[in-house]
């Protein structure tokens, strides 16, 4: 059950005591409101430090050692507490009332006390201290959720790889940037046998929580089918088994994973529903890799994901991407798109990895402007080097 | 600095829209307050309905086609959000008793003595500001509970 509402009577008159208690008897047997007293402000201000709970105040204003306007201005200094003041004055005493009013009081009632009005003035100024307080709680509560989506967050971003291959032979570099506290995109760098690599980019289809929740399954399941089996398709094939198994809330996860050996430069992929890599050759050109259908995994069993094999050139430079790239939106509601991801590397070819990656991040936040992002927007890029092995 | 706090007075005597405006003066250059009128509640709740950005309604309670009083009881119908205060002849004490009781904010006396009036002014627009504030709160926690469940069934054909 709620707890009494607390009211503190503060009053230098012995017989407020007795009448208070007996004209709010109901309410004090029913449990709903409780009394205490004090003689003057300063016993006042000792109750109120010794008991936050205390949700009004009702004060006259006249008293000895500390008057009820006293009070009333000391009444912010106690921490921990929110209470309603009510001022009691003399009828028709227009100065107190203004000052007292003036110094914070919620409401006044005059003596000699109509208990009608008092009851009226104190359920007014407890429905008012309700409506505050769960004003005040849903703020609380903003904070909370905002401060667990924030490790939620961080916990997602630090699973993704930070470091990455560099060596003679090829350079990996890869970036997300979520479009809320959390995201449903991710990308992989896995060290294979033989010094193949596998990358790995994906899209959950959904965002925020949940999706970040399937985005660290799904990432964990391709890990371990990348490290297990040979072949992308094969790979895919597993995830998607794994994933439709337990996939009670019907998200899907869409994957192009790849597997590229530095020794011979052939680039295997395999591709689950998601966008075509943008292929940029060493003598300049973009085009779109070609892409053998392929469904997002999760959706249903028993699918093949054919492996499709490419020979990457010296100097050429493979971009993984997601469509929060591709469908970033400005200001008139036109997306970003494929072409202007091959524009961005046709005007510059890439050197490397890390810098195109920071060109195609910083060509969409050009893009976009002042428009807010609605989706993760992911990329990872592959160069292999011009020298060869 | 946000945009001037907007106060509607409402009063059927003429002579309070000058005196306001005059007295006020400096609030008003400095953007701080901006002041409206309506000579009574019919009047007043008319232009509640039509100006969303009115944040205080200051008003007299005797006036002809609806009074103070009664507009106070009409006012959270029209704009919820809209704090009032009512204007009242000294000593006046049932028909303050009353205003308060009817969900009024505070009171101002007649004459009115302007220092009170500002100071009034002040607190009630601290107090619209915490609410606001608060209830703005609200609002961006429902949106991000809204990041954590889980969305409508997806539109599987839309990732093939």
């Amino acid at each position: 059950m709620k707890r009494p509402y607390n009211i503190l009577v503060v009053d230098d008159e012995p017989d407020l005591q007795p009448l208070i208690t007996q004209r709010m008897r109901r309410r004090i047997r029913r449990g709903t409101h409780s009394f205490e007293f004090a003689q003057d402000g300063i016993e006042a201000l000792e109750k109120l430090n010794a008991n936050p709970d205390i949700d009004m105040v009702i004060t006259d204003i006249n008293m000895p050692r500390m008057d009820g306007l006293t009070l009333l201005d000391q009444i912010p200094n106690v921490s921990d507490i929110d209470v309603r003041c009510i001022v009691v004055s003399a009828y028709g005493d227009m100065q107190n009332i203004r000052t007292a009013m003036n110094r914070g009081a919620f409401d006044f009632v005059t003596k000699p006390l109509d208990f009608e009005d008092l009851q009226i003035t104190m359920e007014r100024a407890l429905h008012h201290l309700e409506e505050w307080r769960a004003a005040l709680s849903s703020r609380d509560a903003l904070v909370a959720l905002q401060n667990e989506l924030e490790v939620a967050s961080s916990t997602q971003q630090s699973i993704l790889p930070k470091t990455f291959p560099k060596s003679d032979e090829y350079q990996v570099f890869a970036n997300m940037e979520p479009a809320r506290n959390v995201g449903g995109d991710f990308y992989d760098v896995i060290r294979l046998e033989d010094g193949k690599v596998g990358l790995a980019i994906a899209d959950v289809s959904d965002k925020g929580v949940p999706a970040a929740l399937f985005m660290m399954s799904s990432r964990t399941l391709l890990k371990g089918a990348a490290i297990g089996l040979g072949n992308p398709g094969e790979a895919l094939r597993e995830v998607n088994e794994l994933l439709y198994e337990e996939n009670e809330t019907m998200m899907f996860v869409t994957v192009l994973y790849s597997i590229f050996d530095p020794a011979t430069g052939m680039f295997t992929y395999s591709n689950g529903g998601h966008d075509a890599p943008v292929l940029v050759r060493a003598g300049g050109g973009a085009e779109l890799l070609s892409l053998t259908g392929g469904v997002a995994l999760g959706v249903a069993p028993d699918i093949n994901f054919p492996s499709q094999t490419m020979q990457l050139e010296p100097g050429d430079t493979i971009v993984l991407y997601t469509d929060g790239v591709t469908e970033a939106m400005n200001g008139d509601g036109e997306q970003f798109g494929v072409d202007r991801i091959q524009q961005v590397f046709e005007a510059n070819p890439p050197t490397d990895s890390e810098q195109a990656t920071h060109a195609l991040f910083e060509a969409v936040r050009e893009f976009v402007g002042d428009t807010p992002q609605s989706d993760d927007i992911t990329c990872l890029v592959l160069r292999r080097a011009e020298d060869g092995a | 600095m946000g945009r001037p706090y907007k106060i509607l007075m409402v009063d059927d005597e003429p002579d309070l829209e000058p005196l306001v405006l005059q007295r006020m003066r400096r609030k008003i250059q400095s953007g701080e307050y901006c002041f409206v009128f309506a000579s009574n509640g019919v009047d007043a709740l008319d232009m509640l309905q039509d100006d969303q950005d009115i944040d205080i309604v200051i008003s007299d309670i005797n006036m002809p086609h609806m009074n103070g009083l009664t507009l106070l009881e009409q006012i959270p119908r029209v704009d919820p959000s809209v704090r009032a205060v009512i204007l009242s002849a000294y000593g006046d004490m049932d028909n303050i008793r009353t205003a308060m009781r009817r969900g009024a904010f505070d009171f101002i006396t007649k004459p009115i003595d302007f220092e009170d009036l500002q100071e009034t002014i002040e607190r009630t627009r601290h107090h619209l500001d915490a609410w606001r504030e608060a209830l703005t709160s609200r609002d961006a926690l429902v949106t991000a509970q809204g990041a954590t469940d889980a969305g409508p069934a997806p539109d599987r054909e839309a990732a093939n």
